[in-house]
C-alpha cells in the first residue's frame, strides 16, 4: 500500500452529453493497518500527525469511538472541546477551497494571504469558548468585508437562489466572482442521491459502523440500504430554502454555494454543540461520527483488553466518491455544449465535491487534467 | 494526499516559497501558509502549499509509522 491516493474521473463526450463515467478512487484505506495493536491512548496520540488535512476531525471522532468501546462518555467541556476542533477544522478547510483552490479552477485571483489569516485565527479558536468566540469576532468582519460584500445575517437570510446568483453575478469580491465562474454554462438536474444526514444512532451502529467492522470492502465502497449517498455541506443544509432551490436547478451549483453557507453559518454559532455523536456497539465496540468539511465521518472500533483489535474509518471521499455515487450521478448523461464545456463539467463537479486526495480529470480524447 | 508524508525542505526561495525533496525530486512549493520554516524542517503539503511545519524528530517518527504499517511512500502506479 502506498501513501500517494488520487481520485480518478474519466468519461467520453459523444457531441451532445457526457457518458461512460468512470470515477475510482486508490485512496489508501490504512486506519486497521496503522492502529492495530494500539492502546486507544496511543491511537489518539498518532491520529493527527498521520492526516494531512483533516488530524483533529479523526483525532476527535476517534476518541469518541474509543469512549463508546468502552462505554463511557467525555465530560462536557472535553465534547465541547472536540467539537470546537473539528468545527474549526472544517472551517479552515472551507476557506482553503474557498479562497485558494476553487479560484484556481475558476481563473479568479486567489488570495493566499488572507487564508493564512484565517487559518491561523482558527487554529487558535478551539481552546476555550472565550477563544472561539475572538476568533468569530475577528472572522465575521473578515469574512463581510472581504468574501460576501455584506453583512453576515444579510448574506444568509437572502432566501432566494436568485439573489445568491445575483449576487454572484455581481462581481463584487473575488468569491463572488468565483462562484459564478464555477456555474455551469448550462443548467441541468442531476438525479437524485440520497442524503447521508440524520442518520440517529441506531442506523449509524447497524447501517454503518458495524458493516465497516465486519464487512470487507465496506470501507472503500460504502453504501446505505443498498444505494449510495451524498454526504457534505450541500447534505447537512438541503433544508435551506435559497439551497433546495438551487439543488433542484443544478447540484453543482448548490454545492459550491452550500460551502460558502456553511462557512457563513459556522461563524454565526456560538458554540459548536451536535456535531459528534457516539453509540457502543457491544463489548469491546464502540462508534463516533463527526460532521467534518467534507462530509460524514465515522469511526469503529474493537478492542480487545484495552488495545485495538480491528479499527475501520469511513470517510466521505470514499461516499462522494463511490463509482455509482454523486459524482457518477453528477456526470452520466449531463448536458454540454462542446468537449471542453464536458471537461470542465468534470473538474467543477469534482471539485465541487472535494476528494481529500488528488483529483485527475480526464475526457476521452483530450489530455488529463490534474 | 490524505496521509501526512513529511518532506524535507532542502532550499528557501524568495516570495514565501521553497523547495522541498520528493524522493529524489526537487519540488517548488508555497510557504505562505506556515511561519519559521528553515532548510531541514520537514513539513506536510498539500495541493502545492505547506500546511504543517515539523521538526526533524516528529518527521521521522511519523515515517517509521508508516513504514511500520506497510505503507510506502512511493507514487501509485498510474
Amino acid at each position: 500500500m502506498t501513501l500517494e491516493g488520487r481520485v480518478r474521473v474519466a468519461a467520453r463526450f459523444d457531441g451532445e452529453r457526457i457518458e461512460s463515467v468512470s470515477v475510482r478512487s486508490d485512496r489508501p484505506l490504512a486506519a486497521n493497518a496503522l492502529l492495530a495493536g494500539r492502546t486507544g491512548e496511543e491511537a489518539l496520540a498518532l491520529l493527527p500527525g498521520v492526516f494531512a488535512v483533516c488530524g483533529h476531525s479523526q483525532a476527535t471522532v476517534s476518541a469518541a469511538a474509543i469512549d463508546a468501546a468502552a462505554d463511557t462518555a467525555p465530560p462536557q467541556a472535553v465534547q465541547r472541546r472536540r467539537e470546537r476542533e473539528l468545527v474549526a477544522e472544517t472551517a479552515s478547510e472551507h476557506a482553503f477551497r474557498l479562497l485558494l483552490d476553487w479560484p484556481r479552477l475558476a481563473g479568479v485571483e486567489e488570495d493566499v494571504t488572507l487564508l493564512a489569516r484565517v487559518r491561523s485565527l482558527l487554529a487558535r479558536a478551539p481552546e476555550s469558548e472565550a477563544s472561539w468566540g475572538a476568533a468569530r469576532d475577528a472572522l465575521i468582519g473578515m469574512v463581510q468585508s472581504r468574501i460576501l460584500g455584506a453583512g453576515l445575517d444579510t448574506w444568509l437570510e437572502q432566501f432566494s437562489a436568485s439573489e445568491w446568483l445575483e449576487w454572484a453575478r455581481s462581481g463584487r469580491t473575488a468569491t463572488a466572482r468565483t462562484l459564478a465562474a464555477l456555474c455551469p454554462a448550462t443548467e441541468w438536474a442531476a438525479p437524485d442521491t440520497a442524503f447521508l444526514t440524520d442518520l440517529g444512532r441506531a442506523r449509524l451502529a447497524g447501517k454503518i459502523a458495524l458493516p465497516a467492522l465486519g464487512q470487507p470492502g465496506f470501507e472503500a465502497r460504502p453504501e446505505l440500504d443498498g444505494g449510495t449517498a451524498e454526504c457534505g455541506p450541500l447534505a447537512r443544509n438541503h433544508l435551506h430554502p435559497a439551497l433546495r432551490d438551487l439543488a433542484r436547478r443544478d447540484r453543482i451549483v448548490a454545492r459550491a454555494f452550500a460551502r460558502l453557507a456553511e462557512f457563513a453559518q459556522i461563524l454565526r454559532e456560538e458554540n459548536c454543540a451536535g456535531r459528534i455523536d457516539q453509540v457502543a456497539l457491544g463489548p469491546g465496540r464502540g462508534a463516533a461520527t463527526g460532521e467534518m468539511a467534507r462530509g460524514l465521518l465515522t469511526h469503529a472500533v474493537e478492542l480487545d483488553a484495552g488495545r485495538v483489535r480491528r479499527y475501520a474509518i469511513v470517510a466521505p471521499t470514499e461516499w462522494n466518491f463511490h463509482p455509482a455515487g454523486p459524482l457518477y450521478r453528477e456526470l452520466e448523461g449531463r448536458p454540454a455544449r462542446d468537449a471542453g464545456a464536458a471537461r470542465r463539467a468534470l473538474e467543477i463537479a469534482a471539485a465541487t465535491l472535494d476528494p481529500c486526495v488528488e483529483l485527475q480529470c480526464e475526457l476521452e480524447g483530450e489530455p488529463s487534467h490534474a | 494526499m490524505c496521509l501526512a508524508l513529511p518532506v524535507r525542505v532542502i532550499e528557501l526561495r524568495d516570495g514565501d516559497r521553497g523547495v522541498v525533496d520528493l524522493g529524489g525530486v526537487r519540488k517548488e512549493v508555497s510557504l505562505a501558509l506556515v511561519d519559521g520554516v528553515s532548510v531541514g524542517d520537514y513539513v506536510i503539503l498539500h495541493v502545492g502549499y505547506a500546511l504543517t511545519r515539523l521538526d526533524p524528530d516528529e518527521a521521522q517518527k511519523t515515517l517509521e509509522t508508516f513504514a511500520a504499517a506497510g505503507l510506502s511512500p512511493e507514487p501509485a502506479a498510474p
